[in-house]
């Protein structure tokens, strides 16, 4: 990863020169208004911004009246709009010469963009008007943006900021112009993937040698969050057991059918984890062999099973996640549930004991539950080369609508590392203490499970 | 003072490496071939012969030699009819192994290839040198190179005497010098099965030379060696930077490609066996890295851009 460079700031620096040569490009044109917008700062500039900013005006002082709203107390309704049509002008108008500081330019207009929804988000959270419900789903929405302004560029970074300056502060949720505000801002956003998806289409992505797309998992990353947040909420404990660097191994229990314990495992190291690694799952060879699954797998970290990549990807210094289990452990039934079948790690255990990662065995509790698999249509199974066809209360039944998993809550408890330093050097070829770590593992593994099981009150509330 | 003999000197990878042997101090370079190269090559000695084992004896008898370079590989540089190659690359190679040994040459390189490992879905990302090789059915020119390395690994355990390294190069590509893989990839559309996009591998030209010329003057590294540029690229990212074009086509198309006319033009002529499309073969090359002290100039995108150029 570390010599590749940074399609994203290229991009961002590539807009900007072009901005730069030209007055009246595309990119340019929304940026203007807003330019004669700060003189007077309710003009509607813009013909498709004219029903925004009307109704703008009308309810800035309604904001300022709300008590508990975190606005300074010197700054007047008039002070706000002016500092919220500032932000993206004050950032934008010097443009950098170089590349390099273009790239600095943009970090810090992101930075700065992403205070300001964040400011928004709190203002919005704090709001004691309107019903409950509508004003968390609009925080929300916030930071699904939050998240994604990562990607956008500035032309599109400007806009976000005033189009939520405009429309979402003076915030009436039931007022048609603010989903129509927060319409415009995801229209940017599909703007901004257009661009993406067709850069991708011309080869200009960048991979690891493994075929990692940092891009794409950048992509995917507020609807992981969304799932781990929203959806299951995730608990994750004991994650400063996981080293911040240099090898590891994680040995966890498979479970629910499509793996996304997977995902979540490397969801919770990525988003809760204080040096957000990148976890390497391991999955079956045979997946390769499904059409689709090989390119997406290998562009999320993913690398199949196999002794060799496993040491090379410890050789790096890169933290391993392995489903002993396999696929027997995904598509075990539901009343096989947190029953281990088939622990079977020592080829990796050899491995972690040789480089001398340590092993964090890993429990997950919930992910069970998502697809409560009644029966495995073996003939349907055999008939599509797969491992099993699993029947749940929803699948096939419902079609596409019974894949969506069900939101149990889960946990995920990293335990404590092994240190494998501890055994010595030559425990890597002695078969008894890797079986002996296997053991301690899978018992370790099954205790947890018992144990978080035996807690929990509901599946789908937790304790 | 080292003599090195280059065979196939017509050819244009073989001409770069003779071109950068005969630029050591203390090297007598011989290029053998069956026509002159194209352009005269500086410090050469070029020699115009039939390339049979016992003309190549009979010069190595009167000048005596110390390592050899067999780049003499029919199918690489211009396409040759499957029916015109027939089995040649490796009777040629036999008949050149032989000629060295009876000569007493104690060093050989080889040229072979980085997919004689097969591509297979239980491959692991990066194969070693100590892989086995490919049992499937490749075809034309890899079969060639497939049989060409049994016959070195058989001929090395008979003639322990002889050292044989064998550089196992990635598609070659860029330096205006011709390659299967090349031909592929600038085609427009070229085909690649729907669903799939395995990482490959290249290899600049001048690079290749170098990791040849480096074998040939080193004399304590021997066996088979990866040679490819780092990182590997997605195929469809290769055909987008080599200036093709990619059309993705269901897998039975490959399938039904020898019965169905519009299919087999679409289809068209592949530099290897349709898996290759589905699974990587990616080498590691951190043999060659440590052990040649060879270093890539040209990065994969580079290499492919100037085909596309």
């Amino acid at each position: 990863m570390t010599d590749q460079h940074d399609p994203a700031a290229e991009d961002a620096a590539e807009t900007l020169a072009a901005q730069e040569r030209s007055g009246d490009t595309p990119s340019d044109a929304p940026a203007k208004p807003k330019r004669a917008r700060r003189a007077r700062p309710a003009a509607p500039a813009a013909p498709v911004e004219v029903s925004a900013v009307v109704p703008a005006e009308n309810h800035v002082g309604e904001v300022a009246a709300t008590p508990g709203v975190a606005v300074p107390s010197e700054a007047t309704p008039a002070a706000m709009a002016e500092v919220a049509v500032e932000i993206p002008i004050e950032t934008a108008a010097p443009l950098p010469e170089t590349p390099a500081a273009a790239a600095d330019h943009v970090a810090a207009l992101r930075a700065e963009t992403a205070a300001a929804v964040q400011e928004l988000e709190v203002e919005i959270r704090n709001h004691t008007a309107g019903p409950d419900e509508t004003r968390t789903m609009a925080a929300e929405v916030l930071r699904l943006i939050r998240e994604n302004l990562e990607r956008l560029r500035p032309p599109a970074l400007d806009n976000v900021v005033a189009a939520l300056r405009q429309n979402v502060l003076n915030s009436d949720y039931l007022d048609p112009d603010f989903w129509r505000g927060i319409g415009m801002v995801l229209q940017y956003q599909v703007t901004e993937l257009t661009a993406l998806v067709q850069r991708r289409l011309r080869g200009e992505f960048a991979i690891d040698s493994y075929g990692m797309d940092a891009e794409l998992i950048e992509l995917v990353r507020p609807f992981a969050g969304f799932l781990y947040r929203s959806w299951w909420r995730v608990t994750a404990e004991g994650l400063d057991g996981v080293p911040g660097d240099g090898p590891a191994l994680l040995l966890a229990n498979h479970s629910g059918v499509l793996p996304w314990d997977s995902a979540m495992i490397a969801t919770a190291v990525l988003e809760e984890h204080p040096s957000a690694r990148l976890v390497r799952t391991l999955h079956v060879p045979w997946l390769a062999m499904v059409p689709g699954a090989a390119p997406a797998l290998a562009a999320f970290g993913q690398v199949q099973a196999l002794p060799e990549n496993a040491a090379r990807l410890l050789d790096e210094g890169q933290l391993v996640c392995v489903f002993p289990e396999g696929a027997q452990g995904a598509g075990k039934l539901f009343w096989n549930r947190y029953r281990l079948t088939g622990f079977e790690a020592g080829e990796y255990i050899r491995l972690a004991l040789r480089v001398g990662a340590p092993i964090i065995p890993v429990a997950v509790v919930g992910a069970e539950e998502i697809y409560p698999m009644i029966a495995n249509a073996r003939p349907i199974a055999q008939l599509l080369n797969l491992p099993y066809f699993p029947l749940t209360p929803l699948f096939p039944w419902l079609g596409l609508l019974g894949m969506v998993p069900l939101p149990s809550k889960w946990s995920i408890v990293f335990d404590a590392p092994i240190d494998t330093g501890a055994y010595g050097a030559d425990a890597a070829d002695n078969p008894d203490v890797i079986a002996r770590i296997n053991d301690q593992v899978r018992l370790r593994i099954q205790e947890l499970l018992d144990e978080y099981t035996a807690e929990r009150r509901s599946v789908f509330f937790g304790r | 003072m080292t003599t090195a003999l280059v065979t196939g000197i017509d050819g244009a990878l073989a001409g770069l490496v003779a071109g950068v042997l005969a630029t050591r101090p203390h090297m007598r370079v011989i290029g053998v071939g069956r026509a002159a190269p194209e352009c005269a090559l500086a410090d050469v000695d070029v020699r115009v012969c039939d390339m049979r084992g016992d003309t190549l004896l009979a010069l190595m008898r009167v000048v005596p030699v110390d390592v050899v370079a067999h780049l003499d590989i029919a199918g690489e540089e211009w396409p040759v009819s499957r029916e015109a190659a027939g089995r040649g690359n490796v009777y040629r190679t036999i008949e050149v192994l032989g000629a060295c040994q009876a000569a007493g040459v104690p060093r050989v390189v080889l040229r072979s290839s980085l997919m004689v490992y097969g591509a297979r879905p239980d491959r692991p990302a990066f194969v070693a040198e100590s892989a086995p090789l490919s049992s499937g059915e490749p075809a034309g020119l890899l079969q060639d190179y497939v049989e060409i390395e049994r016959v070195a690994a058989d001929f090395g355990a008979r003639h322990s005497s002889m050292r044989l390294t064998i550089l196992r190069c990635a598609g070659i590509a860029g330096g205006q010098i011709g390659s299967p893989l090349a031909r592929f990839l600038v085609r427009r559309p070229a085909p690649m099965i729907a669903g799939f996009d395995p990482r490959i591998q290249v290899v600049h030209a001048y690079d290749a030379a170098v990791a040849i010329a480096l074998a040939v003057l080193n004399d304590r590294v021997d066996g088979p060696l990866n040679i490819a540029a780092d990182p590997p690229l997605l195929l469809s990212q290769a055909i987008h930077f080599a200036g093709g074009s990619v059309l993705p086509l269901p897998a039975l198309a490959f399938s039904a490609a020898p019965w169905f006319e519009p299919l087999s033009t679409l289809v068209g002529e592949l530099p290897f066996p349709v898996d290759y499309l589905r699974y990587a073969c990616v080498g590691d090359t951190r043999r060659a890295v440590r052990e040649l002290q060879w270093e890539m100039q040209h990065s994969p995108e580079e290499t492919l851009r100037e085909l596309a150029a």
